[in-house]
């Protein structure tokens, strides 16, 4: 019997509201999961559904208008053999301990490389950054640590990279560069929003390969957060499915695919093109769009789209959390008794 | 021209000038597209894939006349068996022609005007065609809007009212307006949610069925090229690298390149553990590509010949051609069942 990893990272309730004069924006509403140490959670939807502002919510990188709550506890290691759990939702954000986990116990990398570089600063300059917060300060020892590392993501010639501007490298060499700026602290988690969309497909591969061997080598764990379910088959162990700021099923990366349980996970599979034998099978169109979460009432969220629903019963309540077995759980009436 | 061809593309060429300094001295040239040939039979679709920068973009655009070729022929069949070359239309004949031939872009939040409505971005080209005035013009925007599946109580809004799926929707209203045979979709549904894209994919499929129409169909995305081609051409650098029927294409390429992006896409399935294939280096800059075969320095098979001579792109097989000097010989991978 293997032995379950501990939770290097859970979130508890977390709501992250947004309010707007057209209303209340409830973007992540009552999120609850468990991320293990070594391990890759996929958090998988569409575009509204929530996942990215989960993600800033871990570290509390929301905007001021915004107003979070809930817990989400970090298990940190303080020497060999000694852990202690803290809770960064009750950090000061503009404190001293917040800027400990932000970028060295938890770092993040994101979808759009050209944007979120400073094109303004050569590639050397922004990881040196990070460095000389987390690392050291001893300029030498310093660069070194950013050959190294630059090395260590596959770059060519980092001599050469430490010195080139973001737009002289192409959108592969870009995400590499950002994850060797995510690395440089050897984190416990990496927050990956979205990393290979837009990159091209076999750049793609290299660079999920790199995450996946970099993984390995530093045992951390990975949030990988994006819509492609094909990348999510590759790379996750579980596998988190939200819709409209709420987790409607979870499980593992096997359960998701082989067994799905909830309509949207369902009609979701049967709605993408695959590549293979199954290819001209037609494909199931899910009918309607996403609705704005902007004083959504109390219902599921899946109710308007879905061709299982009942009236009377989806539409006057949130669907309590069924666990169907071992660590596949459901938010749909369908299985709860 | 063969009769039952729509479109013959022969020996197509657009090279953009590269003109660094004051004086406008022509340094060099990106070969965009670069000696393509390449065939759309009536009432099919032909897949176009490649990565960015391989010139799918641009061809499709040459074969509309949205830019100038640089040197070549492309032979249009219309719908009264007239043969003409798009390339050396005049205006006037251009006008008339490109009824015939219309577009559907990527991004439905820049493609439609935002400060016109719905009513009039579809009407325009029937406007700008003298094909209806007034009362006759709404009574066919009404028509394509119900087609198409949009609430034809909407018509007066802007375009910023409607969802990105819904935006496609209008796009592809518009390029109907004319009556045309032929379409280029470029990358239609890869700015759309997962959800929406099968809505649209099938929404594509009926309107072909029902209007006799023919697709060149463009995109990165392989599980999607597999889906609606009949035939797919793989294109590297400008040049087309690999013409199959869709299924020999998947399933048993004989181009390494296409080997390697098979491999590359993530398949929707935790089960599979096939070992990929990663290509080394990057796309080579299309303005100083390797000498020979464009992919030689990234091929796992490549030999001596392949740094020395180009190879032609030859017929193997009834209706496979294959520009690699090693076509025959090698055993490749394609997707598995």
């Amino acid at each position: 019997m293997t032995k379950k990893s501990d939770a290097i990272l859970e979130a508890k309730n977390l709501k992250t509201y947004f309010r707007l004069d057209e209303g209340t924006l409830k973007a992540v509403d009552g999120v609850n999961f468990k991320i293990e140490e070594g391990k890759t959670m996929g958090l998988v939807g569409e575009s509204g559904c929530g996942k990215s502002v989960t993600a800033y919510s871990l570290l509390k990188i929301i905007p001021p208008e915004a107003s979070g709550s809930g817990e989400v506890l970090l298990r940190r290691k303080i020497k060999p053999g000694t852990y202690e759990v803290i809770d960064i939702m009750k950090m000061d954000i503009r404190g001293k301990a917040i800027r400990e986990i932000r970028g060295k116990e938890i770092s993040m990398i994101f979808q759009e490389p050209m944007t979120s570089l400073s094109p303004v600063h050569s590639i050397g300059n922004q990881i040196l950054e990070a460095i000389y917060l987390h690392k050291t300060k001893e300029k030498k020892q310093a660069r070194e640590l950013a050959l190294e590392i630059l090395k260590k993501v596959g770059v060519a010639n980092p001599a050469q990279t430490i010195e080139d501007y973001p737009h002289h490298l192409s959108g592969g060499m870009r995400q590499r560069a950002m994850i060797a700026m995510a690395l440089c602290s050897h984190p416990a988690l990496l927050i990956a929003d979205e990393p290979t969309t837009s990159l091209d497909v076999t750049v793609q591969a290299q660079v999920l390969d790199l995450m996946k061997s970099l993984q390995a080598e530093f045992g951390m764990s990975i949030l990988f957060i994006t819509h492609d379910l094909g990348v999510i088959a590759e790379m996750t162990d579980v596998v988190t499915v939200m819709y409209l700021g709420k987790i409607v099923e979870c499980g593992t990366v096997g359960d998701i695919f082989d067994e799905p349980l909830h309509p949207y996970t369902q009609a979701l599979l049967k709605s993408i093109p695959q590549v293979g034998a199954k290819a001209k099978s037609p494909l199931q169109a899910i009918q309607g769009s996403v609705p704005v979460p902007l004083d959504f009432p109390i219902m599921c969220p899946f109710f308007s789209r879905c061709s299982q629903a009942r009236q009377g019963m989806c539409d006057t309540a949130f669907p309590p959390e069924t666990l169907i077995k071992n660590e596949h759980r459901v938010s749909c009436f369908l299985y709860s008794s | 021209m063969i009769q039952s061809n729509l479109v013959e593309i022969i020996t197509l060429k657009k090279y953009f000038p590269i003109e660094p300094g004051l004086f406008r001295h022509v340094s060099g040239y990106i070969r965009a597209v670069d000696d393509v040939t390449l065939s759309v039979r009536k009432g099919e679709t032909l897949g176009l894939v490649g990565e960015s920068g391989c010139g799918k973009t641009t061809l499709g655009r040459c074969i509309l006349r949205a830019i100038t070729p640089t040197a070549g022929k492309i032979l249009f069949q219309r719908s009264n068996h007239e043969t003409v070359d798009i390339v050396t239309l005049k205006d006037a004949q251009l006008r008339s022609v490109r009824k015939d031939m219309q577009m559907i872009f990527q991004d439905p939040y820049s493609s439609l005007d935002p400060r016109m409505s719905v009513l009039d971005i579809i009407g325009e080209p029937i406007w700008a065609n003298n094909i209806a005035r007034g009362e006759e013009l709404e009574y066919k925007v009404r028509e394509l809007a119900d087609i198409v599946g949009l609430n034809t109580k909407h018509l007066k809004r802007y375009p910023h009212a409607f969802s990105g799926g819904q935006r496609q929707r209008i796009g592809i209203a518009r390029a109907l307006s004319t009556n045309p045979q032929f379409i280029v979709a470029d990358e239609p549904v890869s700015a759309l949610d997962v959800s929406i894209r099968a809505q649209i994919l099938n929404l594509l499929q009926n309107l072909q069925q029902k209007f006799d129409l023919t697709y060149l169909f463009i995109s990165h995305d392989l599980s999607v090229i597999q889906y609606v081609s009949d035939k797919v051409a793989v294109m590297y650098v400008g040049k087309i690298v690999e013409l199959a029927e869709t299924d020999e294409l998947f399933f048993s390429p004989k181009h390494p390149y296409t080997e390697a992006l098979l491999s590359a896409v993530p398949k929707a399935n935790p089960h599979i553990k096939m070992k990929r294939i990663i290509l080394p280096g990057e796309v080579p800059n299309p303005a100083n590509p390797p000498s020979g075969c464009t992919f030689h320095p990234r091929c796992l098979y490549a030999e001596r010949i392949c740094q020395e001579e180009e190879p032609e792109l030859r017929k193997i097989g009834v209706s496979r051609t294959v520009a690699c000097h090693f076509a025959e010989k090698l055993n490749l991978q394609g997707v598995s069942d």
